[in-house]
């Protein structure tokens, strides 16, 4: 096994790639009562395009497959994987994303049988017409409730303006309409290519005794099942405007809520990729915006103070495989006023009172002992170290990487990002206003 | 070990290697009132604005970023009949350091700068920051409404609730904000500063004596707090309450409240625990497969215990015509339970998964804190893994039938949705 580690922090992570192509990656903790283990495949609700393994032409499945088969992968012939890890008192739970699919448990016993339960279901699809079909309704609902969230709508509107094109604008979980065609075909020919164990890892962390121990019992479930030769996967994804040209600039919604919202978005129009520079860009972006709109910037003070902002104000640049972007906006009595002037704290950052050396140098400060404070959370590490941006880079460099970062670096990513055609802008007004 | 600084005045260390992070946290506790609770929500808003050394939200957030990110949190919350005005942090242990610095040194300096030097202006809070704070506090309250799973929760506990302290939300009431003036919260500042019971808390890898010098930067006069029983009971009901909203929304909230005869750590606690699990409060309950998983009608369905007021509380998102069949298959699920319907190995699960969520929870030192806080207040509260699961695993099925038994349901509140016509 590979190892990588950090004497002074005392945390050392396990990496090893089996025979059929699965990363597994191993953090043990100690003085943990609790092993959190999470099995990823690279594949979210944005890779509805893709060519079939033996395949050789594109096929398009319904908006929101990804997540559903997350859903079905559960349901089995003969049992229900929730219920099988609640044998031993384990929890389970998965989520889908733009670009992944996790399952996961945690346990503080058994932790081999619950590692094979967690394999098994996740590798052995099993689909009906009938089982299928119940889904819907349960999809449906969930669809519907977070249709009642204005903050939802406001991003995926925001999502939406900056991609006319790309899946990302689509909700992760599809439409009533789009999972109403979903079948079982479907679902099996989603799991065929997206979950081959070379596109797939499994990452544990928490009260690990032996790693080499816990690997062998994960080498021994895959040697005992049949995998076809790991293949490329191909996907494909709709052309958009390279300069930003297609960009929606304004849309506004009337809701039933008692404040206005207004959110900006600003789209990356550079792809970075996911290995060390989209990390690179990433931590530069989340400095950037910590330095402009962080807890000490005096410009978000100053909102603060006019009245044009409150405590639900807040950011999050999104990077994952083929998109890139910042969000930030909240709750406002002005929601014209509140984007007009975010949108010159961006397009002016070097005239910003914050973009300082004194204040990257605290910001800084604060992101490395935040990064430290992180290595106390089972479900932080193994949430962001088993993101594909750490297939090459391990976790301890990213103090190193954070360190490096200059006032020089991040004026070249707002130069580079900050331009007035790849903005967008939301507002959410209540009804009454209409 | 707790340790009596002075009168009315704890400390309690909890020493521990297993984060990387040290664990402060100073508690003021109060008998709670229904005004109080609003005032002392502001309250932790105003003291946590500025200071005589911090004009204002950046130079607090540059202090606590020269403090390698410190996490800080001031908030007023409410326990049972007990009002608790909390003020923590969460410090990197500095032996992780490049750079070492005495971080729990400065980390008590900062709130004590808070707490004891607050931004007055003639003997009251500074005007202008008390009437922002209480601008957006009440901000705050109205934006409840937009959030559709909480406000049914409320709506619920206003409904069962015949006491108004334990009617009010945790960060209290509109009407008693609006009527708050910046005499009457430098009033509530100082009682609490000089009456309350004060608890102090570290966990973490703490040196004792350092602890102590440390903390006596914060001069405590001694205090003679008498507080009430941390429980809360309110007499049965023989009707049940029921109340419905109407709103333009896709789902409705179907929420009910059930009051039990156990208290935390009390007589049947562990059969309570044990049966509310089996009905609601995993995703193997009753409620979650048979309401959510079999029929298929609704998208969340799960029970909560508050075994400091008596009470369990079931909430579900459902589509608004089927409230009648969901109410019917709530109580169908009590009902099996206390006929013994249930199957032997869910009910062995359920007591695996509690003992599971018991252990977890040891790896959080937030939970840590907590934990030593409530047996302050329930000396029986367990902190010891294998006891705890000694206990659950003796729980027997006639006890867990028995308990479901003593569920009373008092209160139905539905929050139905209108049609919106939306696209």
């Amino acid at each position: 096994m590979k190892l990588r580690q950090n004497p002074r922090l005392g945390e050392t992570l396990y990496e090893e790639t089996l025979d059929n192509g699965l990363t597994v990656k191993l953090y043990p903790k100690s003085g943990y009562h609790k092993t959190y283990a999470i099995l990823t495949t690279n594949y979210g609700s944005i890779d509805n395009t893709f060519m079939p393994i033996g395949e050789n032409e594109y096929v398009t499945l319904p908006d929101g497959i990804a997540h559903f088969l997350e859903h079905k992968l559960f349901e089995k012939a003969e049992y229900d994987a929730f219920e099988k890890f609640g044998i031993y008192g384990a929890s389970a739970n998965a989520f889908t994303s733009f670009t992944r699919t996790s399952y996961l448990f945690s346990t503080t016993s058994h932790l081999q049988a619950n590692l094979e339960i967690l394999l098994d279901f996740v590798q052995e699809p099993y689909f009906t017409p009938a089982t299928v079909n119940k889904e819907k309704g349960i999809i449906g609902q969930e669809i519907q409730m977070y249709n009642d969230e204005p903050d939802w709508r406001l991003f995926y509107t925001v999502v939406g303006n900056l991609y006319p094109q790309h899946p990302v604008r689509i909700d992760i979980a599809g439409t009533v309409d789009s999972i109403a065609k979903i079948t079982a075909d479907d679902l099996y020919q989603a799991q065929k290519t997206f979950y081959q164990p070379s596109n797939m890892s499994l990452f544990i962390v928490g009260q690990i005794d032996d790693p080499q121990e816990v690997l062998d019992w994960v080498s021994a479930n895959q040697a005992a099942k049949q995998f076809d030769q790991p293949q490329p996967i191909v996907r494909s994804l709709p052309a958009e405007a390279e300069d930003g040209s297609d960009i929606i600039p304004y849309r506004s919604m009337t809701m039933p809520v008692v404040r206005s919202k207004s959110m900006v978005g600003v789209k990356g129009l550079t792809d970075f990729g996911t290995g060390e520079a989209g990390l690179v860009a990433k931590l530069k972006m989340n400095l950037l915006l910590e330095v402009l709109f962080g807890d000490s910037s005096t410009q978000v003070q100053r909102l603060y103070e006019q009245g044009l902002l409150d405590d639900s104000f807040g950011y999050e640049y999104a990077i994952q495989r083929s998109f890139n972007f910042v969000t930030l906006g909240g709750d406002t009595d002005d929601p014209k006023g509140l984007s007009d002037q975010l949108i010159a704290i961006l397009e002016h950052y070097q005239d910003s009172p914050d973009f300082t050396e004194a204040n990257l140098a605290l910001v800084k400060k604060a992101a490395l002992g935040e990064y430290l404070q992180a290595f106390n959370s089972l479900e932080a590490i193994a949430n962001q170290y088993s993101d594909e941006f750490f297939n090459e880079v391990s976790p301890f460099d990213v103090l190193g990487l954070i360190e490096q970062v200059t006032l020089a670096d991040l004026a070249q990513v707002a130069a580079d990002f900050f331009k007035i055609e790849a903005m967008t802008v939301c507002h959410i007004l209540p009804e009454e206003q209409a | 070990m707790n340790q009596k600084i002075t009168d009315g005045v704890y400390l309690n260390i909890l020493q521990t290697q297993q984060f990387k992070t040290i664990r402060l946290s100073i508690q003021f506790i109060a008998p709670a009132t229904k005004v109080g609770l609003t005032k002392r929500s502001l309250l932790a808003s105003v003291l946590s604005a500025s200071s005589q050394d911090y004009r204002d939200q950046v130079a607090i957030a540059n202090e606590l970023q020269a403090m390698y990110g410190a996490g800080f949190n001031m908030n007023a919350y409410r326990q049972g009949q007990l009002a608790i005005f909390n003020v923590s942090m969460r410090i990197v242990s500095p032996q992780y350091l490049r750079d070492p610095q005495d971080l729990q040194q400065q980390a008590i300096a900062f709130i004590g700068r808070l707490l004891f030097k607050p931004d007055l202006v003639a003997q009251q809070f500074n005007p202008v920051v008390f009437e922002r704070e209480k601008e957006n506090m009440a901000r705050y309250i109205a934006s409840i409404a937009d959030d559709k799973q909480t406000m049914a929760s409320l709506a619920l506990r206003d409904l069962y609730f015949t006491d108004e302290t334990q009617q009010t939300p945790n960060f209290g009431d509109a009407t008693d904000l609006a009527a708050v003036t910046a005499t009457d919260l430098y009033e509530t500042y100082q009682a609490m500063l000089n009456n309350d019971r004060v608890q102090m808390t570290l966990v973490g890898n703490i040196d004792e004596d350092k602890a102590h010098a440390d903390l006596a930067q914060l001069t405590f006069v001694p205090r003679d707090s008498q507080l009430p029983a941390i429980f809360y009971q309110q007499p049965l009901s023989a009707t049940v309450r029921e109340a419905t909203d109407e709103q333009p929304v896709q789902q409705g909230k179907l929420n009910l409240a059930y009051q039990i005869p156990t208290y935390f750590y009390q007589q049947n606690y562990y059969a309570m625990l044990v049966t509310n699990a089996l009905f609601g409060g995993t995703p193997l309950s009753l409620l979650f497969t048979n309401v959510r998983e079999k029929a298929s009608l609704a998208y969340y369905a799960s029970s909560g215990l508050d075994p400091f007021r008596g009470v369990i509380t079931v909430q579900t998102g459902i589509e608004s015509q089927q409230k009648d069949r969901v109410l019917a298959i709530i109580e169908e699920q009590r009902q099996a339970i206390i006929e013994g319907q249930f199957e032997q190995a869910v009910f062995e699960q359920t007591k695996l998964a509690l003992i599971n969520q018991f252990k977890s929870s040891l790896d959080s030192a937030a939970y840590l804190g907590q934990q030593q806080l409530n047996q302050l207040f329930v000396p029986e509260t367990e902190i010891d893994a294998d006891q705890f699961t000694n206990q659950v695993l003796a729980v027997t099925k006639q006890a867990v039938q028995e308990q479901a038994a003593n569920m009373r349901l008092q209160a139905i509140y539905f929050l139905k949705g209108v049609d919106t016509n939306e696209a």
